[in-house]
């Protein structure tokens, strides 16, 4: 649940990553910063990014893999189940 | 009916024994001694607890399986008198200052494996026995009539007491005893813990424990559950209502700790996190363990319609979310003092549509992840109400919510393969998504009579059934049925993470995901690339997890919220700062100088032993850790064309086949030869790792390495080949 919302649309310029696609939802809403950023301002250990169903720190570029039209991203906690 | 009053019951109570003993302070987490008793004879000892059983043993979990051990014999069965309901806390249970610190374990020999079985619970019970004096507690015996028992720390005294007119289902029954016991008072009423079960204990073997602690912000008895395995059958076999424990002087020393200023430098450290973060992770304190269906739905983890499938557009309905809008936040929700996560959630007012207590509102406790999924999206069933009314009626039936559900969804999937009809079920419609019929079937379990009483049995034994009464093919029902070791499985698909399959299939009591849960770091995170990793996650973590319930502590604070040093953590999936935390704990409580390698070396003597103890009663062996087709691969045409494109990639890029031109049941065969291979090899990776041969024994090198060589365990290993 994304401040609210279960998704949101994303527009990305060429040659941008998933990185640039995190920072560009906090953007979009604000109210998660707390939550995803840490006091350095970079993503807190806790958020995973799922690229296409694959968690983009396994990627070979990590959060740096450049999107493509069409890409689904998905923030999710750490799940440790029961 | 008219309910009795408090006056009544009290005179109605017949006091069959009474013991007396001097109460004691607990020292650095020991009582240092447990209780016995005996309901054949009435008869109520002490036996004494020495340092060798504390460093062999450690506690909780350990010393139940101990205390069992001596208890009975290789051809005892669960229902002779010579079996035991065991119970205990743990050394570091009770204490205050950390979250999530009140557990019990409860051991007996399960009518449903009819092997050892462990299953713990929150709520007042584990830290109220220890501090009355005891560090376990042994029930052996049948009572000749319905009984009560009650152990009073405050008082010194331990009694048997002849309960006719008691309730037995459990939302009635902790209320009457707590008001007994506890008298009118919150002071009074806080200072109880009610163990019991319900009706359908007395009927089916897949009955766990409730046990109880009062709920003074909303003048309501809470309940949590040991609910796996079937200790509420065995308690109701003996003729047990309810075990009472009484103790009033709760504080935050009350374990004797040798030294609480780490013990509070812990706590801080874990606190200020889970109130920095929570919110930001997963929001425990608003959602509890329900935040997991929507992400299970997301990975095709969730069970749907037994097992076949891994998420549904419905699922929505039943999320976090959902339970967020309806639970009581009127006050704290912890299920013992001081634990700031705080996921114990329940819903009020809620009104029950069926059985008994049709049209009364009931305080329902939960509902957890695991009933969701088991009552819920594994039945097809996605209406929040329906939810509340099987959680409730499973819990004060005593009915374990994933062995019902998971057995009522093999029902209905043998309803619909024609296995069962109406005549068979006794008019039930049993199709995918019929609330009505569910509740019909918990009552019927209740009642001990109809269909119900079959689907209680649970999956093995209807697997049986079928086959032989119905002439159902028996491969068909073993890939379809969703249980190993005769225990119901919990509630994830494990079909894409070989790591997992081995967790549910080579856990010691049964497939319990509190063992091992590496669906995330295999599947997900893609962290365990090799067999050599798999195994030795599988050696590592069931060997970490089992430490909890040494010591009576809850294990979600341990990896349901995650530290800021997570992000340098060479191992994170360890989360190396809590495990710094526990090694505080047990310093500090001790006195003792404690590394992480001091904690595993404790959890790996009573995993082993525990092993060892299935080999004795004629199970732990590798023939017992395989699990049913569909828990591997997919075992249907359904299944396979469910997630298509998935295995045909897997066929052509994993397993070398072009699946262009081949029929489903060709590939499905494929699939199916390349996966149970894989599984193979896991048991020998995993086998070698854990120092068992490769028929799953502990090796005498092994009990020696661990300090459990004695006489009888070498000579067990040694007549099975280790």
């Amino acid at each position: 649940m994304l401040a609210g919302k279960n998704s949101l649309p994303l527009e990305m310029e060429n040659g941008q990553s998933v990185l640039d696609a995190f920072f560009r939802v906090l953007e979009m809403v604000p109210a998660l910063k707390p939550h995803w950023l840490d006091h350095e301002g970079q993503p807190h250990v806790f958020v995973h990014v799922f690229l296409n169903g694959d968690d983009a720190a396994t990627l070979p570029d990590g959060l740096n893999t450049k999107l493509n039209d069409g890409d689904c991203l998905d923030f999710i906690p750490p799940v440790a189940g029961g | 009916m008219d309910q009795i009053t408090i006056t009544q019951l009290k005179e109605s109570h017949r006091l069959l024994t009474e013991f007396k003993y001097a109460v004691q302070p607990v020292v650095h987490g020991y009582a240092n001694r447990t209780l016995y008793i005996n309901l054949d004879s009435n008869t109520i000892t002490i036996k004494p607890v020495d340092q060798k059983m504390k460093d062999t043993f450690t506690g909780g979990k350990g010393f139940c399986l101990w205390l069992l051990w001596n208890a009975i014999n290789s051809d005892t069965k669960w229902d002779d008198a010579q079996n035991e309901l065991v119970v205990a806390g743990g050394p570091i249970g009770g204490i205050t200052a950390y979250p999530g610190s009140g557990k019990c374990t409860v051991v007996t020999l399960s009518p449903l494996t009819k092997s050892i079985i462990d299953s713990n619970s929150g709520a007042y019970f584990g830290p109220y026995l220890k501090f009355s004096g005891f560090d376990a507690l042994e029930v052996q015996g049948k009572a000749k009539e319905d009984v009560v028992i009650f152990i009073d720390g405050d008082n010194g005294t331990v009694s048997i007491e002849a309960a006719p007119l008691d309730e037995v289902n459990t939302h009635l029954l902790s209320k009457q005893l707590t008001d007994l016991y506890g008298g009118e008072t919150d002071k009074g009423k806080r200072a109880i813990s009610v163990m019991s079960a319900g009706q359908a204990a007395e009927h089916v073997p897949m009955c766990g424990v409730n046990v109880s602690y009062w709920d003074s912000r909303r003048q309501e008895i809470r309940i949590k559950q040991a609910a796996r395995g079937g200790a509420g059958t065995v308690l109701r076999n003996k003729r047990i209502k309810a075990i009472v424990v009484k103790y009033s002087d709760t504080g935050g020393d009350s374990n004797g700790a040798a030294n609480m200023e780490l013990i509070r430098a812990a706590g801080k450290r874990i606190n200020k996190e889970i109130s920095d973060f929570d919110a930001s992770q997963n929001d425990m304190r608003h959602l509890g363990t329900p935040y997991l269906v929507e992400i299970m739905n997301k990975f095709n983890i969730l069970p749907v319609q037994n097992f076949r499938f891994g998420s549904d557009p419905e699922a929505s309905k039943i999320n976090g979310e959902v339970w967020k809008s309806m639970f009581d936040f009127r006050g704290p929700d912890g299920c013992w003092y001081g634990c700031s996560l705080q996921c114990a959630h329940a819903v009020p007012h809620y009104h029950l549509q069926s059985g008994p207590y049709k049209g009364e509102a009931v305080f329902v406790d939960g509902p957890e992840y695991e009933s969701l999924g088991a009552l819920g999206s594994n039945l097809g069933i996605f209406d929040p109400p329906a939810m509340l009314e099987l959680c409730f009626y499973c819990d004060t039936y005593g009915i374990d919510t994933i062995s019902a559900g998971n057995s009522m969804a093999f029902a209905y999937e043998c309803y619909e393969k024609g296995i069962l009809d109406q005549q068979k079920t006794g008019g039930l419609e049993l199709t995918w998504g019929n609330a009505e019929a569910a509740y019909e079937l918990l009552h019927q379990m209740a009642r001990g009579e109809g269909f119900g009483v079959t689907v209680g049995q649970g999956v093995r034994v209807m697997k049986s059934l079928f086959a032989e009464q119905y002439g159902a093919d028996p491969q068909q029902l073993q890939d379809m049925g969703m249980e190993i070791k005769g225990m119901e499985i919990s509630e994830y698909i494990s079909r894409e993470s070989l790591a997992q399959q081995g967790g549910y299939a080579m856990a010691s009591k049964g497939p319990q995901h509190d063992e091992a849960w590496l669906i995330f770091m295999d599947m997900v995170h893609k962290q365990l690339p090799t067999f050599e990793a798999k195994a030795e996650a599988l050696h590592y973590f069931p060997v970490w997890r089992t430490w909890f319930s040494l010591h009576g502590l809850c294990k979600l604070p341990w990896n349901d919220i995650i530290p800021v040093s997570n992000k340098t953590a060479k191992e994170p999936a360890k989360v190396p700062e809590h495990v710094e935390n526990y090694c505080w704990l047990y310093e500090g409580l001790s006195g003792k100088k404690t590394s992480p390698e001091d904690l595993m070396a404790q959890s790996e003597k009573v995993y082993n032993f525990q092993r060892l103890f299935n080999v004795k009663m004629g199970f732990g062996t590798r023939q017992h850790d395989y699990p049913p087709y569909r828990l591997i691969g997919p075992a249907t045409v359904e299944e396979y064309e469910n997630r298509k494109d998935l295995y045909d990639t897997q066929l052509r890029e994993i397993i070398g086949v072009d699946p262009d031109g081949k029929s489903v049941e060709e590939k499905i065969r494929l699939v199916r030869q390349h996966r149970e291979n894989q599984y193979e090899q896991l048991m020998d990776a995993v086998y070698l790792r854990r120092g068992w041969t490769k028929n799953g024994i502990p090796t005498q090198a092994t009990l020696q390495r661990l300090g459990i060589d004695f006489p009888e365990a070498m000579a067990i290993s040694a007549a099975h080949g280790g």
